[in-house]
């Protein structure tokens, strides 16, 4: 099985040095293996958002190593990093983060445009991974006209555009009802079997039933590790 | 003061890049200071934040600061119409002879500087960890202080340059036989200079070809060689420039016996890309030459050859297509 990720003493401290000063993570050693369904739960305030921050590359630990496919990637710069972000990693955000007054299909389509791709091929592939959620109907809609279910798939859309081999998705759940998170979690599962690897951090027991890896954080610490059998 | 509409646009270009070189200079100068302390992650973040936004900006002057090179003579061009006695930009140049000379000399240092620093900026963002910001960031602070000379100067001389002013053609200057480089030829050459002078330049010219060729065939980009290949280059120059003025220019115009550079140009407009592609050659091979002196550090040294063989190809194209035009235009002339 080989790692995708690995973290290695990991910390992160907020306003360092400073009487404000926060240890968000502390001493976090974790790897997670290629297409695996991964869960990272705790309560709120633990520290599952900075920890996905920081192996997704958006943050930079204070202390410790991040290694990505076994290259420390602590000391990249930020244009590597974003470069790396681009190519290897989707990110689906909690508050999903579409531009409100664009089609679905320009959201989609906006990782592309630092890329060069003409505008007929964004379009292109945008609506292929549309239809492929089942947005057909959607392409030409605004996210204001639809709801949060069908925002959280224009936002995993939009994290796939570029292949990534890892898909990331912070508390996925938190702002759709029943029904979007029966159709999340196949879409999450879908992508799973087509070979990439789900990282989902989220407090929702709803995950408890697809992860093979679940890390439980506490208080910035990594208190527990359980693994279930592949599915 | 002449005012028209590309003296309207140096001008503007002037006091727009005067200003952001001074903010850009002094921000990249506090940048370099700060950058490569240790820090928080935070604080990088910031310091790398803040230098997007400096490098974005002077990205944006030094291109504008770039293509000001050809802006420059255009204007100049254009007040001839409206200086009593001018014929070219030659007489245009003698309003204020001291500052335009002094400008007309920055400007290719500046061009020269700005490219070099790009290629270093193209370097450092094709590593990882960006370890020639700090160079990046003190280099910037030096070409932000030449355009702002650059720029100054620029305003000065739009500024000094008026329709009353009355000058005298370039022909008293340059068809006179005492002038002042005839002198340096003929003093090495003897009196029949103007072949051997020819088949010097000829000589250099090809030798810096087969010395850039030969490099690129063997892969020898070691510091000691690519100096004596750009001060070879200079060499080179300074022969092309002198022949140009003694031997090619009055043979390109029909008129044996003017020597003015800027009627060349008038005259025979394709010139003007025969000294542009020799410029892009001449300067390669300096910008070869700064790029293994700046861009040496343990992350680009795989890349800096790559990047050695990128320019100095360049160097032979463009130093090979000059070599061609001024051939096919002997030839044909």
């Amino acid at each position: 099985m080989e790692t995708i990720i690995r973290t290695e003493k990991v910390e992160k401290i907020y306003y360092q040095g400073r009487p404000e000063e926060v240890l968000a993570l502390h001493q976090i050693d974790l790897e997670i293996v290629k297409n695996q369904f991964v869960l990272i739960r705790g309560p709120s305030g633990s520290g599952k958002t900075t920890l996905l921050n920081v192996i997704s590359t958006i943050d930079r630990p204070t202390r410790g190593r991040v290694l990505l496919h076994g290259e420390d990637v602590s000391n990249y710069s930020d244009i590597h990093l974003s470069r790396i972000r681009q190519k290897t990693i989707g990110l689906v955000f909690q508050n999903f983060n579409l531009l409100p007054r664009l089609p679905a299909w320009e959201n989609v389509a906006f990782p592309l445009l630092p890329l060069g791709i003409m505008v007929k091929e964004r379009q292109r592939r945008a609506v292929e991974i549309l239809n492929q959620l089942k947005l057909e109907k959607r392409v030409n809609h605004p996210p204001e006209q639809m709801s949060g279910g069908e925002q959280q798939r224009v936002a995993i859309a939009r994290a796939l555009i570029n292949d990534p081999e890892i898909v990331i998705a912070d508390e996925p759940t938190s702002n759709i009802d029943a029904e979007s998170i029966q159709i999340l979690l196949d879409t999450l599962m879908d992508l799973k079997a087509k070979g990439k690897t789900v990282i989902v951090c989220s407090h929702d027991p709803i995950f408890l039933n697809c992860s093979e890896t679940t890390f439980l954080l506490t208080n910035g610490k990594l208190v527990g590790i359980e693994h279930t059998e592949s599915r | 003061m002449i005012l028209n509409a590309l003296s309207i646009t140096l001008i503007f270009v002037g006091v727009l890049s005067a200003l952001l070189a001074l903010w850009g200079g002094i921000s990249s100068l506090i940048l370099y200071r700060k950058w490569g302390k240790p820090s928080t992650p935070e604080k990088k973040t910031s310091l790398e934040d803040r230098s997007y936004l400096v490098l974005l900006i002077m990205v944006i002057v030094l291109l504008i600061r770039l293509i000001n090179w050809p802006l420059f003579y255009v204007t100049l061009q254009s007040f001839i119409s409206d200086i009593e006695g001018a014929m070219c930009i030659f007489g245009v140049t003698q309003v204020k002879p001291g500052l335009t000379r002094f400008l007309e000399f920055l400007k290719p240092i500046i061009f020269f500087l700005i490219g070099g620093w790009f290629i270093l900026n193209h370097l450092d963002r094709a590593t990882k960890t960006s370890p020639l910001m700090r160079r990046k960031l003190l280099l910037l602070s030096i070409v932000s202080l030449f355009v702002l000379i650059d720029s100054f100067g620029d305003l000065l001389l739009m500024i000094g340059i008026t329709p009353e002013s009355l000058v005298s053609c370039c022909t008293t200057v340059t068809d006179i036989l005492s002038r002042p480089t005839r002198t340096t030829p003929v003093s090495i050459l003897g009196p029949e200079y103007g072949r051997p002078l020819q088949s010097l330049f000829f000589a250099t010219h090809l030798a810096l070809l087969g010395f850039i060729g030969t490099g690129l065939k063997f892969r020898i980009f070691r510091r000691p060689i690519l100096g004596l290949l750009f001060l070879f280059s200079i060499l080179n120059a300074s022969l092309f420039l002198l022949s140009q003025i003694e031997v090619f220019a009055p043979a390109m115009m029909h008129l044996p016996f003017h020597h003015c550079l800027y009627c060349l140009c008038q005259y025979v407009p394709d010139s003007i890309l025969l000294f542009g592609f020799f410029s892009l050659g001449t300067f390669s091979v300096g910008w070869g030459l700064t790029t293994e002196l700046f861009g040496r550090k343990e992350e680009a040294a795989d890349l800096l050859p790559v990047y050695l063989r990128r320019i100095y190809s360049v160097a032979f194209f463009f130093l090979s297509a000059s070599f061609i035009l001024l051939i096919v235009h002997l030839l044909v002339d």
